[in-house]
């Protein structure tokens, strides 16, 4: 899901460049002491998790974990994924720094939306609640994440409906390992940690 | 503590030998025509991606990655230099910018000076010949470079873990900056 160095025009870079030190700029700000170790934990989940790679076909996919990290940290995603993606780019090649921007949002923004989603809608709902959301907020996160990258290419020229339906179709069988994983990832959490996802000790199951 | 530990520890484990994906490409000119193989940082050749071949800006010449993720484009004659582009869709697109200098231009028109003090006492042997003969031996070096140049595209676990290192720094800095000095 990374947007390779050289395909996006400068608009586009500089749109996504100033949208990401936007949102990461109130990702900081809505960032407490307390919050710091978890958004750095998710934050090496997130460069991981993009190393852990779904062979499909002609096609290569890898996971995202964005939505169960928007769970976990709201609006410090942003200072996450860019940590992340930095250094990726850095350090892998993966996208560059020019289109970290790009990335960053693509990435981040379905994780704050659909982990913001969680939180109103299935966590103190009991067990099964928890699950669903777990599920249906992970692949959710997959999904936009890969609408919003088919977005910024037909942007940028690509006819829209041709990238989308490749990249949508592509991250299918992700979006179900990844609400999978990010189902069982909510059911330890409510478990072991429910202060990571919002509530207090004991509050739920 | 342990947690964060173990967790740490079950993500390294996780990365098998699955990686993600950067599209790589190797090119070379051979003859009047460009060769080369595209592959994504997993190893796994592109099939099927369009490859364009271009030089001062104009477009000489494409083609499409076959199974195995090679291509062979045949461009005009007199191309120096050019950069070769692959784009494997979904915005992953790579670039490599070649010039001819190991790879002189096949050249009929000079050769049959030269030949004339040869012709005695051996059995005439072709340019041709010497290319084929020449391009049989280093076929073997050539795929060694390219097996490098692949297993160097691969995310490693020094990489990996100092990624990790990296956040768990960042994380340090934070948290001292934010901390209360006594």
């Amino acid at each position: 899901m990374h947007i390779s160095e050289g395909v996006l025009s400068v608009p586009i870079l500089v749109a996504g460049a100033a949208l990401t030190v936007g949102f990461t700029a109130q990702g900081l700000r809505s960032m407490k002491a307390e919050d710091v170790p978890a958004t750095g934990i998710v934050s090496a989940g997130l460069f991981v998790a993009s190393l852990i790679h779904v062979s499909l076909g002609p096609s290569s996919v890898h996971l995202l974990l964005n939505g169960i990290s928007g769970a976990i940290l709201g609006w410090a995603i942003f200072p996450a994924c860019v940590v992340a993606l930095f250094l990726q780019a850095l350090l892998f090649q993966f996208g560059g720094l020019a289109v970290l921007g790009v990335n960053v949002m693509d990435m981040a923004f379905p994780g704050l939306i659909f982990g913001a989603l969680f939180r109103m809608l299935f966590v103190s709902r009991g067990k099964w609640a928890l699950l669903l959301g777990g599920f249906l907020c992970s692949a959710g996160g997959v999904i936009l994440t890969a609408l919003m990258t088919a977005g910024v290419l037909a942007l940028n020229g690509e006819g829209f409906m041709a990238a989308a339906k490749l990249i949508v179709w592509a991250h299918i069988p992700v979006a179900l390992i990844e609400g999978f994983v990010g189902a069982m990832a909510v059911l330890f959490l409510a478990k072991v940690r429910p202060g990571m996802i919002g509530r207090k000790q004991g509050e739920l199951l | 503590m342990k947690k964060i530990a173990a967790t740490l520890a079950l993500m390294v484990l996780l990365v098998s030998p699955a990686w993600a994906h950067k599209v790589c490409m190797l090119s070379s000119f051979e003859g009047d025509s460009i060769t080369g193989e595209a592959y994504f940082s997993t190893g796994d050749p592109i099939v099927g991606s369009p490859v364009t071949v271009e030089s001062n800006g104009e477009e000489i010449g494409q083609g499409k990655t076959d199974e195995n993720g090679a291509f062979s484009i045949t461009i005009p004659k007199g191309v120096l230099s050019a950069k070769v582009t692959i784009n494997a869709g979904m915005g992953h697109v790579a670039h490599e910018e070649i010039a001819r200098e190991g790879a002189p231009e096949p050249s009929t028109a000079t050769e049959p000076q030269a030949q004339t003090t040869a012709e005695t006492s051996v059995p005439a042997v072709s340019l041709e010949d010497v290319k084929k003969a020449v391009a049989s031996e280093i076929s073997p070096v050539k795929k060694m470079v390219m097996d490098m140049e692949r297993a160097q595209s691969k995310p490693d676990m020094p990489k990996i873990l100092g990624g990790i290192g990296y956040i768990i720094g960042i994380v340090g800095a934070f948290m001292w900056g934010r901390s209360k000095r006594v």
